[in-house]
Formats: C-alpha cells, structure tokens, sequence
C-alpha cells in the first residue's frame, strides 16, 4: 500500500514537473509567437500608437516615393470617431482625416486598410503592406524598432 | 582490430576531418565583398543575405512568402547575427555572409560526426565508423554545401540524428525524439519529411517481436504514431510559424517545389532512374558508386539470410538485425522516391540517403571480412578496409581542396573583371539592364536585375546598357562556341519552351537596326549600348 502511495505520489510529482517545464517554456516563448494569435499592428493602432510605412523600392505607385516615411497614429475624437493623422518623414505638419473605421476590410477580413497620400493601402497580422492582392508596396514598423536600428545601422549592401 | 593501429587509422581520420574542416572554413570567408558579388557567383547564397538583411532591418523572421524550404537553417543564422549584434557587433556583408556559411560549415562536421555515432550504434570499430564519417565529409558536392548559405547540409544532420535516436533504443520516447528531430529535418528541407515513419518503425517492429498481434496492440500503435506525428507537427510550427500561419501560401509554394524537382531545372527532366549514377559517380567515381551499391546489394543478401536464420519475430528482437533492417528499408524507399519522383538530378538531393548507403555498404564488407577470415587475419582485414575509406577520403580531400582554390580565386574571376570594367566606363547612375550572375559594383545604383530579358522589360526598363549572361537569359540561347556574339551563331537548347522567345531577342538586338552594339564578352558575358 505505501509502495503503491509512494508511486503514485511520484508519478504526481513528475506530472507536476512536467506542466512547470510546458508552462515555463510556453511563457518565455510566446513573446516570439504573440503575433501569430494578435494582430499587433491593429492593437497599435487601437492603443494609439504611432505605426510607419515604409514604401518598398522601387515604389508601385506614383503617389509615394521611394526614401520616404509615413507615420500614421490613430485616435479616437470626441464624437467617438476614429481620425488619423498621417506625418510624411519629420514633417510636424499633417493633416487629420476622421470618420474612419479601423475594421474595414474590401477583399480579405485579414487585410484592414489606411490611406496615405490618397492611396488605399491593406496592412495585414505581418506588418506587410499591399496596394491589391498582387502588389507589395512596403511594410509597417513601429518606430521603436526604427529607432533601435537607427541606432546600430547594418552594413549590409 | 590492434588497438594500436585502430587508434592510429582513427587518428588519421581525425586530422583529415580537421584539415578539411579548416580549409572550409577559411574558404567560406571569400567572395563575400557585397551583395552583389555573392549573387554573381550563387544565386541562393544572393537571395540568403538579402533576405537575411531584410529581416535584420525588420527585427522579424517574416520570410515574405519565401517557403521553397524550410525557414530553420535562416533562423539559425539570423539568432547567432542578432547574438553578435546584441554586444555592439558590426553587422556587414562579410560578417552575415560568413556567419551564414558557418552554419553549414558547422553542421557538415556534425553530419560526420553524426555518421560516425551511428556507424558505432551500427557496431562498427572506431576506425571504420571514422572512415565512414570522413567518406561523408570529403564527398565533392557535401564540401561545397558545407560552406554554402543552404539548408541542404544542415538537413541533413537532423536526417542522421532522427534516425540514429529511432534505432539507438526502439522506445517510445526515442521514437518521440526521434519525431521531433525529423520536424526539425522538415523544418530545415522538407524532404526531411521521409524520416518520419522510420522514427516509429523500430518502435513497432520491437513490439511485433514481443508480442501477438492484437487489436490492442493496434490501438496502441496508432496512439503512438498520432503522438509522433503530434511531435512533428509542433517542431515544424514552432521553428516555422509563419508557414503554419500563413496556410495558402505555404502549401502552393510547397506544391510549386514538389513540381519544380520532379520535373527538373525548369525542364521536363528525363524519366530514367539510371541518370542518377551520373551524378553519383561525379561524385564518389566508378569504384566509389560500385562500392555503395555492391555493399548495399551485399548487406539485403546477409539480411535476407540472417532473418532466414532466426525468423522474423526473433529478427524483430534482435537489435543488430533491427537496425539493419530499418536502414535497408530506409535505403529502398528514398531510393524509390529519387529513382520515380526526383528528376532534379542534383547530388544534393541524396544527401538523405547517401550517408545510410555508406554505413550499410560498410557493414555488409566490415562482415564479408568477418565471415571470410580468420582471428589474425581478421584484424588485418578490418584495418584493410579502415585504410581503404581513408585513402579514398584522402583522395576525395585532394579534390575539394583544389575546388577550394577556385573559390579563393574569386575576388579576381573574369566575372569580376567584367563588372569593374563597366563601373570604369560608364557613370554610376547609368541605367542598366543585367542579367542575374552579373556582377556590378554596389557604386552602379540604377541597375535592373531579371532572370530572363524580354522585349517588354528593354521597352520598360530603356537601359543605357544591357549585360546577358549565360546563366540567365543565355541559359537556352548561348553563342556558339568558338564564335563571337556578332556572329549570330547560336546554340538553341529546345527543351526550354521559352528558347525561341530569347532567340528571336537576341536576334532583334544584332540587327543592324536595333541600336545596339556589343563592347565587351566573354564565355560567359555579352555587354552591349545603346547607339547614341
């Protein structure tokens, strides 16, 4: 009988071990994966935050050019409207534009649009930036990440 | 085997190893200038550092679409970037370059290491398991894919520890781990994905020999097979999440790559099974491919009669027959699998199944040796047969160090030349028009790359300046040899369905009329201007 306790006491304990080990690792990698359950980009822009877009080179429209950026942050007005207030590069001034619904979607639920420069442009979950479905046209980063490779720049050429 | 002169071959086969490993390493630092020097010579290895500075400038591990193979080997390489980064390294082309190509320097010599493990799970002496790692090691193609930005050398490391944990104990939670190193293989190359029934095969054939078939036995294998294939599943999507989340993308990549190898180079490649012995002999020569074969055709006869012997169930107790069986097997199916499916005859493409064809072929001679001679004798032979795999290695190690000359060369390849000649003779900001293989200085901004130049694209593009190479646009219309371009004399390859297109390009720009004019070529590069 307490061989039989003493087993079963063990088997607990490894159980145990077991689900500490899962739960340890799950928490320390899901930082990484976050992403793939959240759309962060959209959390972004809900919480305010200023996101950028970097046009890809050479630019597919010719509305936007090539060293160019755009930081777009989001608010919510008075009257409960979404606005957006669109910078191009370090310029202070930017014009606002309200009315907006941040959920709005054409052709994939998964790929929510803004506007820059009058162009329509679809960001999805990865950060990627398309004009339609078959053309890229950059890419949105926060402006810590910007900052932090500003920071170390890479020589890579 | 006298210990003595065991220590001594082994030692050998160390050096050796070293040697080759060294070389390697310091052969994997050239050519790695720019971007633009490194697509000049490979386009994987351009396409790898582009990638790889997209992500870095991105803080991500997105590969934007890029699932031709799996995303592993990348991350690898991008972790140990960020770890050098991360204490105020200076990230350039040479270092991300050179650091992609450790990755499979390292993982080459963990492959032969791996091979040599299995060799003595396999109960081979030390000296031979050595010698069969080293036969790995100095194959001609694994040398160059182990200084290569490409997964094909890492693969196959997780291929050989997949199978040789599958093997080392028929339990289930080495069938487990087993599983899960074969979702690193998949995650790696997805040709990694043939290990995985072979991670449950020597689980299952140990319990038929220990028990009646029964239904619950059947029951128990299929909880067992969903927990590996659970195991699988969740290494591919932790070390390739973007594929698991991005579905439709993935499988159509997925599907494109299955088509594009088994028809072949952009081709319809030829059906023959036998075209495989072309690249095999490059690469082990005809006494190499006789020896793999013979050994292997050796090792199903021996087979055959040793479970003859004992029975079938008994075989499937004993872990010597076990082993060899899982092998041989393993062996026939990936065979088949290149043989019906591959017809992209490249040797990378049998790295799977090369270094299990070594170890079996050795096997089947290490016990001909056995059986044929007697205790004195029989130390000689098998010192016979450990010398023989490393005076082939030797051999073998003469050819990829003087490969590895090549590749030293590179900085002064005509290639090279070519491209410095065009910085010097026209202004940076010249508009050009360039095949993929090109080299130009990162100096020239304003160049178009394609991998295939058409009327529409020159319409598009209006170069200042055009440069065909053969490997690209040239690669179904090539001048003849001997000839200049002027000329007009081709070589049309008709098994591109695109080559009459390229022709009557390169046709429309000889023409008196088209203005243009050839400066410069060579074997390999035509550079033409526009008339002013």
């Amino acid at each position: 009988m307490t061989a039989q306790a003493d087993q079963a006491h063990a088997n607990l304990l490894k159980l145990l071990a077991i689900l500490i080990v899962v739960v340890g690792i799950a928490a320390v990698i899901w930082p990484l994966y976050r992403k793939f359950f959240v759309n962060e980009w959209r959390e972004r822009i809900v919480d305010g935050e200023p996101v950028v877009f970097i046009p890809d080179c050479p630019v597919v429209s010719a509305h936007l050019r090539c060293a160019d950026r755009y930081t777009l942050v989001f608010r919510k007005n008075e009257n409960g409207q979404w606005c957006a207030r669109v910078g191009k590069n370090t310029d202070p001034e930017s014009s606002e534009s309200c009315g907006l619904d941040i959920d709005a979607w054409d052709f994939a639920r998964s790929w929510r649009y803004f506007t820059v420069e009058g162009v329509r442009l679809y960001y999805s979950w990865r950060g990627r930036v398309i004009i339609t479905p078959n053309q890229v046209a950059g890419w949105l980063v926060s402006p810590e990440n910007l900052a932090l490779r500003s920071a170390h720049p890479l020589s890579i050429q | 085997m006298n210990q003595c002169v065991q220590v001594t071959l082994t030692t050998c086969a160390l050096l050796l190893a070293t040697v080759l490993v060294l070389a390697n390493t310091v052969a994997a630092t050239f050519g790695l200038d720019s971007i633009r020097m490194i697509q000049a010579f490979n386009l994987d290895e351009g396409l790898s550092i582009t990638r790889m500075k997209d992500n870095l400038e991105q803080f991500s591990l997105d590969p934007d679409g890029f699932f031709y193979y799996g995303n592993l080997y990348h991350s690898i390489a991008y972790y140990c970037i960020a770890f050098f980064e991360h204490f105020g390294w200076t990230i350039n082309t040479s270092l991300a370059g050179f650091v992609l190509r450790l990755v499979s320097v390292v993982s080459g010599f963990l492959a032969s290491l791996s091979l040599g493990i299995l060799g003595k799970i396999c109960k081979l002496p030390t000296a031979i398991a050595a010698g069969t790692a080293l036969a790995l090691l100095t194959m001609p193609d694994f040398v160059v894919f182990s200084r290569m930005m490409h997964p094909d050398v890492l693969q196959t490391v997780f291929v050989i520890v997949s199978l040789g944990l599958a093997l080392l104990r028929p339990t289930f939670s080495f069938a487990l781990m087993s599983a899960a190193v074969a979702g690193l293989a998949f995650s790696t190359k997805y040709i990694g994905a043939l290990v995985l029934p072979f991670s449950f095969l020597p689980l299952a054939l140990s319990a038929l020999g220990r028990e009646q078939l029964s239904s619950r036995l059947v029951l128990r294998f299929c909880l067992q097979g969903l927990a590996l294939i659970g195991a699988f599943i969740s290494v591919f999507v932790l070390t390739n999440p973007y594929a698991a989340f991005d579905r439709s993308r993935f499988i159509s990549v997925f599907m494109w790559q299955l088509k594009y190898s088994s028809n072949g180079y952009g081709v319809v490649g030829q059906a023959n099974p036998a075209l495989w012995l072309e690249p095999l002999t490059d690469q082990f020569g005809t006494a190499g491919v006789l020896y793999l074969f013979g050994g292997f055709f050796l090792a199903c006869v021996f087979l055959l009669r040793d479970i003859g012997r004992v029975g079938w169930r008994a075989a499937f107790t004993k872990d010597d027959l076990r082993t060899r069986l899982v092998l041989v097997l393993y062996v026939l199916t990936t065979s088949a699998h290149l043989a019906i499916s591959i017809h992209q005859r490249e040797a990378r493409f049998t790295y799977h199944v090369v270094p299990f064809l070594i170890i079996l072929s050795t096997l089947a001679i290490f016990e001909l040796i056995i059986e044929l001679t007697k205790q004195v004798a029989r130390w000689w032979g098998i010192a016979a047969l450990a010398a023989v795999l490393l005076v082939f290695a030797s051999t073998q190690l003469k050819f990829d160090l003087r490969a590895m000359a090549d590749v030293t060369a590179k900085p002064e390849s005509e290639v090279i030349k070519f491209g410095n000649f065009v910085a010097q003779r026209y202004p940076a900001d010249a508009n050009i028009l360039a095949d993929v293989y090109t080299y130009l200085p990162p100096s020239m901004t304003n160049v178009t790359y394609t991998n295939l130049q058409t009327e529409e694209l020159l319409a598009k593009v209006t170069p200042q300046v055009i440069i065909l190479t053969r490997g690209a646009t040239g690669a179904s219309v090539w001048k003849k040899s001997g000839t200049v371009f002027s000329d007009g004399k081709f070589v049309t390859d008709l098994r591109y369905p695109i080559a009459p297109q390229v022709e009557a390009y390169l046709n429309k720009l000889l023409s008196p009329s088209s203005g243009w004019s050839v400066v410069r070529e060579s074997d390999f590069e035509v550079l033409l201007q526009r008339d002013k």
